[in-house]
């Protein structure tokens, strides 16, 4: 097994355990973002042909997309909800 | 462990504990809350499909599952404009 | 369909079983509707990845085009939700007052 595959599943584990249990929820937001760039990694090491890189680009830029969208509700329940000015 | 057997079993342990989750979760008077819970046990049936390998059946029923939500979303939030 | 042989445990199958029971458990247990949002998330990419490791390629692509706009659909549906319900009670406690 690689080390570069060892150190990315490693770091996946942990980020997803800290997603897990963490309260603050832009943190765990952010962790999340880690998480998926990790899967993407995975996803274009595990298949050993160009149809992989292709999936890992489709992969990263939904993930990327939903996270922004998800990134922009979050500033706009925390102005609603009257905390925090950002 | 085989990959394949692995996959449906933990499908089905999605299945139960979604099912479970969608009748006696927390805060389940909230429409929204179950619809959000109703993702799980749609998500175990994606996996038996995989696990049986029905390519076709896996892409038509991912998706309608999107859909479907635009459904569900649509038919909350006029109810609960109708209720004000 | 044999995926893991020649002997060494595969490293994406492994993580996207992980992905999955955690996020099963952490949609149920989370209330609010962003927590559950992400969690949510969290859970489809195990799915993406249980996918790949079986080599649907096509399939992959396709669930990963399609999940970010049921996403969007249900964050917008979330922010609308909280807006009525906040405007609703707001309105609802103002009623008293104008029957003074």
């Amino acid at each position: 097994m690689d080390a570069v595959l060892l150190l990315i599943g490693v770091i996946s584990f942990v980020v997803g355990l800290r997603v897990f249990l963490t309260k603050n929820r832009v943190q765990r937001l952010l962790y999340l973002c880690c998480l998926n760039f990790a899967i993407s990694a995975l996803i274009a090491l595990y298949i050993k042909s160009p149809m992989g890189g292709v999936v890992a680009a489709a992969y990263f830029i939904g993930s990327t997309l939903s996270s922004n969208a998800i990134a922009h509700t979050i500033g706009k329940v925390q102005r609603l909800e009257g905390r925090g000015e950002w | 462990m085989d990959i394949v057997i692995s996959t449906l079993y933990l499908g089905y342990i999605l299945l139960i504990f979604g099912t479970l989750g969608v009748i006696l979760g927390p805060e389940r008077r909230d429409p929204f809350v179950r619809l959000l819970n109703i993702e799980i046990p749609a998500l175990g049936v994606m996996l038996i499909f995989l696990a049986y390998n029905h390519t076709l059946a896996l892409m038509t029923y991912i998706a309608i599952n999107s859909l479907i939500v635009l459904v569900f979303i649509r038919t909350i939030i006029r109810k609960e404009e109708l209720e004000a | 369909m044999k995926v893991g042989e020649s002997g060494n445990v595969e490293l994406l199958p492994l993580v996207s079983i992980f992905c999955i029971v955690i996020g099963c458990i952490g949609v149920i247990l989370n209330t609010h509707y962003l927590d559950k949002i992400i969690m949510l998330e969290f859970l489809t990419g195990g799915l993406i990845g249980l996918i790949v490791s079986f080599y649907y390629l096509d399939v992959a692509i396709l669930t990963s085009i399609v999940e970010p706009v049921s996403t969007v659909i249900l964050l917008l549906g979330s922010l609308k939700y909280i807006y009525i319900k906040r405007s609703r009670r707001r309105y609802s406690s103002k009623l008293p007052v104008l029957g003074k």
